[in-house]
């Protein structure tokens, strides 16, 4: 049975290389159908007939390996780093046993410092061994001990503490975890601390910014009330303004240069009203990886005196962001595009000049009275642990990240005819590359990467059956849209997966193209513009 | 031997402040304004006075003289209107809160240093409940000439407000 199967598998397959047509040899393909070699078809359980030839051909069943797809959709998500999880792993443990860090301030309490962490870590592994405890917990004293020696954080196991509570040590602890990660989120884009304030999300940052300015600096009697954006902006920015317009707000929704995506200055002055006070342009695009000139933005939105606000959740720790060089008065961060925790992101808002905003929701007035709520103090560490890696690795990672985006991008420009990429050339951020492959049918090229995890446009678009929004703002036309393949190249992506990235689409995309009577006429030499395709061919 | 250094262990007390020697960024270095942070009951019952008249929270309207030289939170302290101070004056609290007119406010940021408020008392004011363009700090503001006549509202409510109609009385 197992030596039959397996004989099926590599006649199909050999027969599906074979059979494959050349450059306009349409005649071939039939031809080639009949003299299929007759022990694959007695092998097969369908009937000797043409149609089921076809199917054998342009079939994928089997073709699939087992086991997990090859990650490279980085632009949706990223996996945690191992060393953010490290530094995350005391908080959410319970042991109460305390230890103190190493601190370079206290040299002098050091020989008794050292003591005290021994005779602690002995004294909870005897208690430990004593009541069984469970292996996540042993573990998780693994990790503590691993970790006392990190020179930043103040607290090992047992810091479960709310951050807010002022009156024992386990809240204090907590709260230096926090002052702490807000330190690393600020050093990476060159801003204070107190510049900072932790949300839950980039989405939840860009709704702050966005209406939380317009409640402030707007409304009635302030005469302020125009918005301008762009429209190939995140879904949270576009939804954001249009529940300011339901409002009763103005809001420009810029269109971009076709093929780029980038923001055409002279229309975003002419755009700028008297009653303009927020201008909202996102740094690097999730979808095409544009890089939007954010300096010369922030100059002109400064020298108007109009907020800027910018959502960098996909350029943070990736492309160098110095919010004062850029005048960046708002700026969304998110801690999943960096390796780091979901359910955590941040809010740079300026202090000089100050920048106001009115909160979204109402609590006891925690982080500046803009985002009261208990924070996450263990997601915290884990996005501040993020972007002191960001901040370390920059270099190295963008220099592995551009040698493979290079790789793929040539790669898929050598071996697949017809293809275009979406997106500026030079001015973008490489790990995200997008690609419209013309005549093929987008969905079923996802189906047939079944061994890659890619995406064909963004995640919060996913689920709708309109091509993108962001490829229709840059002029391409909806079936070139729907055959659009976003990839997206990260810390982790490994040589290996590009290539095998690159042989699947060179497959894959030829046989759909071979199924495609499209196609088939392209190659003929047929202007497709020029058919007259009849009424009945659209129900 | 243990349990000894254990016991000692047991000595070393968390010392909050001593851990947390947070470096303060250079570019923020200087605060441009020095806030005002005097106990004590400003000046004695001749100094010379101005009319200054208050909108409580309830909308209604009370007419005060305001000696020169006392801050705004005294001269509510002192005349009963209804603001709370909780931190007595040292710009520590949101609870001064009160909201000028445009033109009284721009005098009075003319008069700053650099012309913008202090760090602390924006930092204060960001927390404050009901904040305007227009909102000071109660216990920051100066009574001078210059406000001869003016209106001051209250804001509806603050951090610390009661739902059960509870009014704290200025300690």
């Amino acid at each position: 049975m197992i030596t039959m199967h397996r004989i099926l598998l590599t006649s199909s397959q050999r027969s599906l290389r074979s059979s494959r047509p050349k450059v306009a040899a349409t005649a071939t393909a039939t031809a080639t159908a009949t003299t299929t070699p007759t022990h694959a078809a007695s092998l097969s359980t369908a009937a000797l007939v043409h149609d089921d030839n076809d199917a054998n051909r342009f079939s994928i069943r089997g073709k699939f390996r087992t086991g997990r797809a090859s990650y490279l959709d980085m632009s949706s998500t990223t996996p945690l780093d191992p060393r953010v999880l490290d530094k995350m792993m005391p908080y959410f443990t319970l042991l109460g046993c305390y230890m103190r860090a190493r601190k370079s301030s206290f040299s002098r309490d050091q020989t008794v410092i050292d003591a005290t962490l021994s005779c602690s870590i002995v004294y909870a592994l005897n208690i430990l061994s004593r009541f069984n405890i469970p292996f996540a917990a042993r573990c998780s004293l693994t990790h503590a001990f691993a970790n006392f020696h990190s020179s930043r954080s103040n607290v090992q196991i047992g810091s479960y503490g709310n951050p807010h509570s002022r009156t024992h040590s386990y809240g204090w602890e907590s709260e230096s975890t926090v002052e702490d990660a807000r330190a690393q989120v600020a050093s990476l884009i060159k801003a204070s601390p107190k510049e900072i304030i932790f949300t839950s999300g980039a989405t939840e940052s860009n709704n702050l910014s966005i209406k939380g300015a317009a409640h402030f600096y707007g409304g009635e009697g302030k005469g302020k009330k125009h918005v301008i954006t762009t429209q190939t902006e995140h879904k949270c920015v576009l939804d954001s303004c249009r529940s300011l317009e339901q409002e009763g707000y103005e809001v420009t929704y810029l269109p971009v240069q076709s093929s780029t995506g980038l923001v055409d200055m002279e229309q975003l002055e002419n755009a700028m009203r008297e009653d303009t006070f927020l201008v909202s342009i996102m740094a690097v695009n999730n979808e095409i990886g544009t890089r939007q000139p954010i300096e010369e933005i922030g100059a002109l939105c400064r020298k108007k005196k109009i907020l800027f606000h910018t959502d960098a959740a996909q350029m943070l720790g990736k492309l160098p962001i110095d919010v004062n060089a850029m005048s960046i008065d708002l700026m969304s961060l998110s801690s999943h595009k960096i390796y780091g925790p979901k359910g955590i992101g941040a809010l740079y808002i300026r202090r000089r000049p100050r920048v106001r905003l009115e909160p979204l929701f109402s609590g006891g007035g925690q982080e500046r009275g803009l985002r009261s709520g208990t924070l996450p103090h263990t997601l915290c560490a884990g996005f501040g642990a993020a972007c002191e890696l960001a901040e370390k690795e920059m270099e190295i990672d963008d220099a592995w990240i551009r040698y493979l985006s290079d790789k793929l991008c040539s790669g898929i420009e050598a071996r697949i005819p017809m293809v275009t990429r979406n997106g500026h050339p030079e001015l973008r951020y490489p790990g995200c590359v997008n690609y419209s492959f013309a005549y093929v049918e987008g969905e079923s090229l996802l189906m047939a990467l079944k061994n890659v995890a890619v995406s064909s446009g963004s995640a919060c678009t996913s689920a709708s059956l309109e091509p993108s929004y962001v490829l229709r703002a840059l002029g391409v036309d909806d079936e070139l849209a729907h055959g659009s393949l976003r990839f997206g190249i990260g810390r982790f992506t490994s040589e290996a997966e590009v290539d095998f990235l690159l042989d699947l689409l060179e497959d894959h995309v030829g046989r759909l193209r071979d199924m495609s009577p499209l196609w088939e006429m392209v190659q003929e030499g047929i202007d497709l513009k020029t058919i007259q395709w009849s009424q009945d061919a659209h129900h | 031997m243990l349990r000894r250094i254990a016991s000692r262990s047991s000595n070393f007390v968390y010392s909050y402040s001593q851990t947390r020697p947070f470096p303060k960024p250079s570019h923020l270095a200087t605060t441009t304004q020095q806030q005002i942070r005097q106990h004590g009951d400003g000046p004695g019952p001749d100094a010379p006075t101005i009319q200054l008249t208050f909108i409580n929270p309830d909308d209604s309207q009370t007419t005060v003289a305001a000696r020169i030289g006392e801050t705004l939170l005294q001269t509510a302290h002192r005349t009963g209107i209804e603001i709370e101070g909780a931190c007595e004056g040292v710009c520590a609290c949101s609870t001064c809160h009160v909201i000028l007119d445009q033109e009284l406010y721009d005098t009075l940021l003319d008069e700053t240093e650099g012309g913008h408020l202090g760090e602390d008392e924006e930092d204060m004011l960001d927390m404050a409940f009901g904040l305007t363009h227009t909102s000071r700090l109660g216990c920051q503001i100066h009574v001078s000439e210059v406000m001869e006549g003016s209106v001051i509202t209250l804001p509806k409510a603050t951090r610390n407000f009661y739902v059960d109609g509870h009014k704290p009385k200025p300690h």
